[in-house]
């Protein structure tokens, strides 16, 4: 949905709250609220849960010369309500999907994440990227964080993770910047596809955005909504009953050496130890850009020991999962210089894609040493 | 990236070592993003300012890059007529400190002094 106003020559991004129900979703929008110093809008709702949707409006930060616009907005968690919140997934360019880290939560995610992910797949690229604000940190039995990267290996998700504790407002701005710059990342594809359109938002306020959906569902929803909704998760529902019914219909150049090289600046071999890259890697310097980044959200807290290749590169693996590598060649005086490069493996490697999921990333980041080092980054065992 | 609660109280102690503080800001380099702020007068936008100084530290960076320097870019410093503005990068490169303070109520020196002691403290 991303698209450039022409009235406010803003860039206008939007980003989704998704997750089951109570996991912290409406919670976590009106505490960024807080901090942005913004009022969240919520249309309706019945016992603290939402019936449509939180918005808010927030305009902040510059993208290529333009102010940075997002419609903030959380779905409803209700399994009743599927069709309301595939709705407002389909038009994400960021998707915050609040876990709940209690042992009972995180049962109920996994039905989530892989719906999320199935209509994820099926977006027009580029895809929304996704980050996993793991919420509720503060409780005794939290699940641990390498089960959930567990899990979200078990289900081929790549996505970057946020701890937070929603109700103090830990956690929540960290993981919306993520998200921004996720959009930001979508933004820029999108730029280079010649598919960012210049029109005025579909939908500007959140009056206009709860017309679109009463417009879209003609009222069946609200049936649904009006009988009383009971707290309803999907792992919860039949497969054989009517909504999960429904639900599963929801959820259903090759390398030039030759140009590379003429490119590449003369190595020097640098025997000070490089630093890694992780999330914080500018936009356009990852490949592939949304998952990349949240592939390399896995290195920020990690402890790794670089070794030296007999070439002079450096190689490391992170959380045994990635195995990193940046050749003696890989290292360059100038960012454009680095980047030429990194375009060219980028092209290599979408012209030879291996399955569905993202086992490979390049990126180009500082090396600590004033330079820039390309990394091919790999996942063990593919 | 130091989290939101660090970086606040971050602020704090800064404030408390500053007269004058109009607003202070921590802000993500790549988006302008604020992910910490703190304003003392309600007409001066924050939000606006971070943006827009995302870009004044960009087109820096892009300036060193074009002078072929090796150096990194450790903090910028801008007198107003009656304001004293710092910025300062944070530890990473990925973010910096915004800072605006009245120019009758401190001087450079000092808010250098007190921004550099504690974003010392943040960790990379």
């Amino acid at each position: 949905m991303a698209c450039v106003d022409p009235n406010t020559d803003a860039i206008v991004i939007r980003i989704i709250y998704d997750g089951a129900p109570m996991a912290g979703k409406t919670t976590s929008v009106r505490a960024l609220g807080n901090g942005l110093g913004v009022q969240a809008v919520s249309p309706a709702e019945i016992g603290g849960r939402t019936l449509y949707f939180d918005w808010l409006d927030y305009t902040g930060g510059l993208f290529e010369g333009r102010r940075i616009r997002c419609q903030i907005v959380s779905v409803p968690g209700q399994a009743t309500l599927a069709p309301r919140r595939r709705r407002l997934l389909e038009s994400a360019d960021a998707i915050v999907f609040v876990s709940d880290s209690t042992p009972a939560g995180f049962a109920a995610d996994r039905g989530y994440l892989r719906g999320l992910t199935s209509l994820v797949s099926r977006m027009s690229s580029p895809a929304a990227g996704i980050v996993l604000q793991a919420n509720k940190r503060d409780v005794a039995d939290a699940i641990s964080i390498s089960d959930l990267r567990s899990m979200l290996d078990d289900l081929s998700i790549r996505v970057g993770i946020v701890e937070s504790v929603a109700t103090d407002g830990t956690g929540i701005r960290e993981a919306f910047v993520l998200a921004v710059r996720l959009a930001l990342d979508r933004v820029r594809e999108l730029m280079r596809l010649g598919k960012l359109q210049i029109t005025h938002p579909v939908v500007d306020n959140a009056d206009e955005l709860l017309r679109e959906l009463r417009k879209g569902e003609g009222g069946a929803l609200d049936f649904a909504a009006a009988s009383g909704l009971t707290h309803t998760r999907l792992t919860e529902l039949s497969s054989q009953c009517i909504v999960s019914q429904a639900i599963s219909t929801v959820v259903t150049g090759n390398q030039d050496s030759e140009a590379a090289a003429a490119v590449r600046l003369t190595p020097k071999n640098d025997a000070l130890e490089p630093v890694i890259p992780d999330d914080r890697v500018a936009t356009g310097m990852i490949w592939p850009p949304i998952e990349g980044r949240a592939v390399l959200n896995e290195f920020a807290s990690a402890q790794v020991a670089l070794q030296r290749l007999t070439d002079g590169g450096w190689s490391t693996t992170v959380n045994g999962r990635w195995r990193l590598q940046s050749s003696s060649t890989a290292v360059f005086d100038s960012l454009e210089a680095g980047r030429t490069v990194l375009v060219h493996s980028a092209r290599m490697h979408a012209a030879n894609p291996r399955g569905s999921g993202v086992d490979r990333c390049v990126s180009l980041a500082p090396d600590g040493h004033g330079r820039f080092r390309l990394w091919q980054i790999e996942r063990i065992g593919t | 990236m130091a989290n939101e609660k660090t970086l606040v109280e971050m602020i704090a102690k800064i404030e408390n070592d500053v007269n004058g503080v109009i607003a202070t800001a921590a802000v993500d380099m790549d988006s302008g993003m604020t992910l910490a702020a703190k304003s003392n007068r309600s007409d001066f936008d924050l939000t606006v300012a971070s943006a827009y100084n995302s870009e004044l530290v960009k087109q820096k960076m892009k300036i060193m890059r074009a002078l072929n320097l090796k150096s990194s870019l450790e903090d910028m410093l801008l007198t107003l007529s009656d304001q004293v503005h710092l910025i300062k990068i944070l530890p990473g490169g990925a973010s910096f400190l915004y800072l605006a303070a009245e120019k009758s109520g401190t001087n450079l020196a000092i808010l250098r002094t007190s921004v550099n002691r504690h974003v010392s403290q943040l960790a990379a």
